[in-house]
C-alpha cells in the first residue's frame, strides 16, 4: 500500500506544469490588436489555450448568456481584455480574476491597485503634458484630478511636467462627497485640469458638473477617453495602437517566467508616449486655441 | 467504507485535479432577473347556469361568484437567480432557482433547471440533471420575461400545462451545418410526469379534484409514479442566410400512472422567423391523456385530448445596441375534449394580446399589454355537459423586468 501511494505521489508531482488558459475579450478589434492576439497564439505553449470572446456577439442583457460567458472567463488563468469596454466589463464583473488589460482608459482607481491586475492604459501621461503645452503655450500650472489607485499615473505626469517646465498639482478625491470642494479648488489654482479615467469623474452627472466649472472659469479639461472629448473636454491623448500592442505583447510574454508582470511594482503601464491627439475642434475654435501642425491629430475629429 | 476504496478515491481525485479535468476551484457566477407586474385594471366576468353554480358549490364547498368584477393588482411575479460555473471549455454546470408569487414570503420556490452541460462541437451536447425539455420552441427560448416582448406567455402552455416543461433526465443534441441549412436534433430520456399530488389516478385536476377546490391550471406535476422513463425528441431545420427561419417538430410520451398503463403524449410543431426587427413564432400543440379520473367532472370520461396553437409576433421600430422599442401581438386558441363513449362538452380557451415593449438599457425592460381571454369549461351536470364561462374582457398589464 505504501509503495503504491509513493508511486502515485511521484507520478502526480512530476506531471508537466498546468497548461495556461487565457481568455481574450475584445469589443472592436483594431488590426494592431488582432496582431497582438495572433502573436500571443503563436508564442503560446502547445498545451496552452487562448480563446477570443467578441463582446459584439454576446447579448449581455440576457442573464443566461451573460452567466455562461462570465463563467467561462472566471474559469481561466488569465483574462486579457482589449479596449476600454472589455476592460470595464471585466473590472466590474470579475474583479478577483487575474487580468492584464490592454488599452483601457476608464477603470476605477481602486481596481488598479489590486495585485491581480496589470496592464497598459490607452493614454500616456507624458504625451498629455506635451499636448497641453502645445495647445496652451502660456500654460504654467496643470491640475490632475484623480482617485486612489492612480498614483503611478500622477507621478509619471509630474515627472513629465517638471521636464516641460510646468507645475503639476495633484488633487486626490477619495469620495463622491469630496468632488465639489476639490474641483472648485483645482479650477481656482490651475490653468488646465486633466481628469483620471475613474468612473467617479466620467459618469454624466459628475462630468457635467466638471464641464460647468470649466466653462464658467474658462479653464479647459483634458480627458483620458475620446467619449469625454465628445462631451466637452478639450483633448485626450490617443495611443499608437501598434506600439501599445507591442508593449503589451512584450510584457505578457513574461507571464510564465521570472519576468511576470504581476510581480512588478509598476503593474499598470502607460501607452508609449508618441501617439496621437483627439482635439475638440469646436471648443478650441470657440476659446481661440490654436492647434499646432506639429500635433498628430486622431483620424476622427469632434466637429 | 473499505480502505481500498478510500485509497482508490484519493488516487482518482489526484488524477482528476492534476489533469485539469476538474479544477481545484471552480468559480460560480450569479446573474438573474426580477419581474414586477402591475395590473391597473382587469374586468373579469364569470357566467354559469344555476345548475352549474350549484354543482360547483357542491364540489368545492364555496359559492361561485358569478357576474362581473373589476380588480387591480401589484406583484413581484418572479425573481430568478442563475448560478453558472464552468469546469473547463467543454463542461458547465447551470442552475436556475426562481421565486414566484412573492409577497411577505415566496409563495413558490422552484428549481427550473439544474444540470451538467457537456458540449463539444464535433460531438454535440449532453445535458444531465433537471433540464428544460426540447418541446417546441417557446419552452426553451421564450420562457423568461426578458426573452420575450409580451408580458404574458401563451396561456394554455403556461397556466394549464405549466411552463417551463422541465424534468429530470438526460438530453442529447446535435446540430449539423448542411451548407444552405442547419439541421438540429435532440432526444431525451427523463423521469416523466406523474399524477397530481396526493393522487394515483388524477393527471389533471378538474373541479372538486383531489384538493377539493377549483384547481385546473398548473397541472403538470413532476413526480414519477412508475419505473418507466418518458422519452421524446425535437427535430428542427434552420435556413436562409443568418438562419432567421426555423421549422421543427417535437414529441413527448410517457406513462403517468403507477401501474404504467396510461400515457401522456405531446406533439408540437413550430415555425419561427427571427430577423433583426421582426420576430414571429407559431406553434401547434396536441396532447393526449388516458385514464385521467380528474377530467370526469369536465368531460364525463377519463380520456381527453387538447388541440391548439398560438401565434406571437413583434416588430422593433427602434433597435439599437442597448435600446429597443417594439410592438407585439399574439393570439391563441386551444380546444380540449373527451374521447370515448359518453364524452360531452368542450373546453375552449381563446386569448388575444397586444402591447409595447421598451428596452431602456441592457438591464431594464418595460412593457405594457392589453389582454382579452375567453375560457369555457364544460361541467357535467346530470350526465350532460353544461358550461362555466370565465372571461377577461380587458386586462391592462404593466411590467418592469430587471436583469443583472
Amino acid at each position: 500500500m505504501k509503495r503504491g501511494l509513493l508511486a502515485a505521489a511521484v507520478f502526480f508531482l512530476t506531471q508537466p506544469a498546468h497548461a495556461v488558459r487565457v481568455a481574450v475579450v475584445v469589443d472592436d478589434l483594431k488590426p494592431a490588436y488582432q496582431e497582438l492576439v495572433d502573436s500571443l497564439k503563436r508564442n503560446a505553449d502547445a498545451t496552452d489555450t487562448i480563446r477570443v470572446h467578441d463582446l459584439k456577439t454576446i447579448d449581455l442583457s440576457d442573464p443566461l448568456t451573460k452567466g455562461r460567458f462570465l463563467a467561462q472567463l472566471a474559469a481561466v488563468d488569465l483574462i486579457v481584455p482589449i479596449g476600454d469596454p472589455a476592460a470595464v466589463l471585466v473590472s466590474e464583473e470579475l474583479e478577483e480574476n487575474k487580468t492584464f488589460f490592454v488599452a483601457a482608459a476608464t477603470l476605477r482607481g481602486e481596481y488598479l491597485s489590486h495585485k491581480q491586475v496589470a496592464g497598459v492604459l490607452s493614454y500616456s501621461p507624458q504625451a498629455t503634458v506635451r499636448i497641453a503645452k502645445a495647445l496652451i503655450p502660456e500654460l504654467k500650472t496643470m491640475g490632475v484630478l484623480y482617485t486612489p489607485g492612480y498614483e503611478t499615473v500622477v507621478s509619471r505626469m509630474e515627472a513629465a511636467a517638471r521636464e516641460a517646465g510646468l507645475t503639476l498639482v495633484g488633487y486626490r478625491v477619495a469620495s463622491r462627497q469630496a468632488i465639489g470642494p476639490t474641483v472648485r479648488k483645482a479650477v481656482a489654482g490651475t490653468d488646465l485640469i486633466w481628469i483620471a479615467g475613474d468612473p467617479l469623474f466620467t459618469q454624466d452627472l459628475i462630468f457635467n458638473y466638471l464641464l460647468q466649472e470649466s466653462v464658467r472659469s474658462k479653464k479647459p479639461l483634458a480627458a483620458s477617453s475620446p467619449s469625454l472629448v465628445e462631451k466637452g473636454a478639450l483633448f485626450c491623448a490617443m495611443p499608437d495602437a501598434e506600439k501599445l500592442a507591442g508593449l503589451a505583447f512584450q510584457t505578457l510574454s513574461g507571464f510564465r517566467s521570472l519576468d511576470d508582470p504581476f510581480e512588478k511594482p509598476n503593474r499598470v503601464m502607460s501607452a508609449p508616449g508618441d501617439g496621437f491627439v483627439l482635439v475638440n475642434q469646436r471648443l478650441a475654435e470657440k476659446w481661440g486655441i490654436h492647434i499646432p501642425a506639429s500635433l498628430r491629430l486622431w483620424d476622427r475629429h469632434v466637429p | 467504507m473499505k480502505k481500498s476504496v478510500v485509497r482508490l478515491q484519493i488516487v482518482l481525485a489526484g488524477f482528476l485535479f492534476s489533469s485539469g479535468v476538474v479544477p481545484v476551484s471552480a468559480k460560480v457566477v450569479f446573474t438573474g432577473y426580477a419581474d414586477l407586474q402591475v395590473s391597473p385594471q382587469a374586468v373579469t366576468k364569470i357566467t354559469a347556469s344555476p345548475a352549474v353554480a350549484g354543482q360547483i358549490q357542491a364540489l368545492t364547498g364555496a359559492p361561485l361568484p358569478t357576474g362581473s368584477a373589476e380588480s387591480r393588482s401589484f406583484n413581484t411575479d418572479s425573481l430568478g437567480l442563475f448560478a453558472t460555473t464552468s469546469f473547463n471549455e467543454e463542461t458547465d454546470f447551470l442552475m436556475d432557482i426562481t421565486y414566484k408569487r412573492i409577497g411577505a414570503t415566496a409563495g413558490e420556490t422552484r428549481v427550473q433547471y439544474a444540470y451538467l452541460d457537456f458540449h463539444r462541437p464535433s460531438l454535440g451536447e449532453a445535458k444531465v440533471g433537471r433540464v428544460t425539455l426540447p418541446i417546441g420552441y417557446y419552452n426553451e427560448h421564450r420562457f423568461y420575461s426578458f426573452q420575450r416582448q409580451a408580458i404574458s406567455p401563451p396561456f394554455f402552455q403556461s397556466a394549464i400545462l405549466g411552463l417551463p416543461i422541465a424534468d429530470h433526465g438526460v438530453v442529447l443534441s446535435k446540430t449539423l451545418d448542411l451548407g444552405g441549412l442547419e439541421l438540429s436534433g435532440a432526444g431525451f430520456l427523463v423521469n416523466g410526469y406523474g399524477p397530481a399530488s396526493g393522487s394515483t389516478d388524477t393527471f389533471r385536476r378538474g373541479l372538486g379534484g383531489v384538493s377539493g377546490s377549483l384547481v385546473i391550471a398548473n397541472n403538470l406535476g413532476n413526480t414519477n409514479a412508475n419505473s418507466q422513463f418518458a422519452y421524446g425528441g425535437n427535430l428542427g431545420l434552420s435556413f436562409l442566410e443568418n438562419r432567421p427561419a426555423k421549422v421543427g417538430v417535437s414529441a413527448y410520451q410517457g406513462a403517468w400512472r403507477p401501474n404504467g398503463d396510461y400515457n401522456f403524449t405531446m406533439f408540437n410543431t413550430y415555425l419561427v422567423w427571427e430577423s433583426k426587427r421582426l420576430s414571429l413564432i407559431a406553434e401547434g400543440l396536441r396532447t393526449m391523456t388516458d385514464g385521467d379520473k380528474g377530467m370526469v367532472t369536465l368531460f364525463g370520461v377519463q380520456k381527453w385530448e387538447s388541440t391548439g396553437g398560438f401565434v406571437e409576433g413583434s416588430y422593433s421600430f427602434i433597435k439599437e445596441e442597448t435600446r429597443e422599442l417594439a410592438l407585439f401581438a399574439g393570439t391563441e386558441q386551444t380546444v380540449v375534449r373527451g374521447k370515448g363513449a359518453g364524452e360531452s362538452g368542450r373546453e375552449k380557451l381563446t386569448a388575444h394580446k397586444t402591447g409595447v415593449s421598451w428596452r431602456l438599457n441592457p438591464f431594464v425592460l418595460l412593457k405594457a399589454q392589453y389582454l382579452f381571454l375567453d375560457y369555457k369549461i364544460p361541467i357535467q351536470v346530470g350526465g350532460m355537459a353544461d358550461e362555466l364561462g370565465i372571461r377577461i374582457d380587458q386586462q391592462f398589464l404593466l411590467s418592469m423586468t430587471l436583469t443583472y
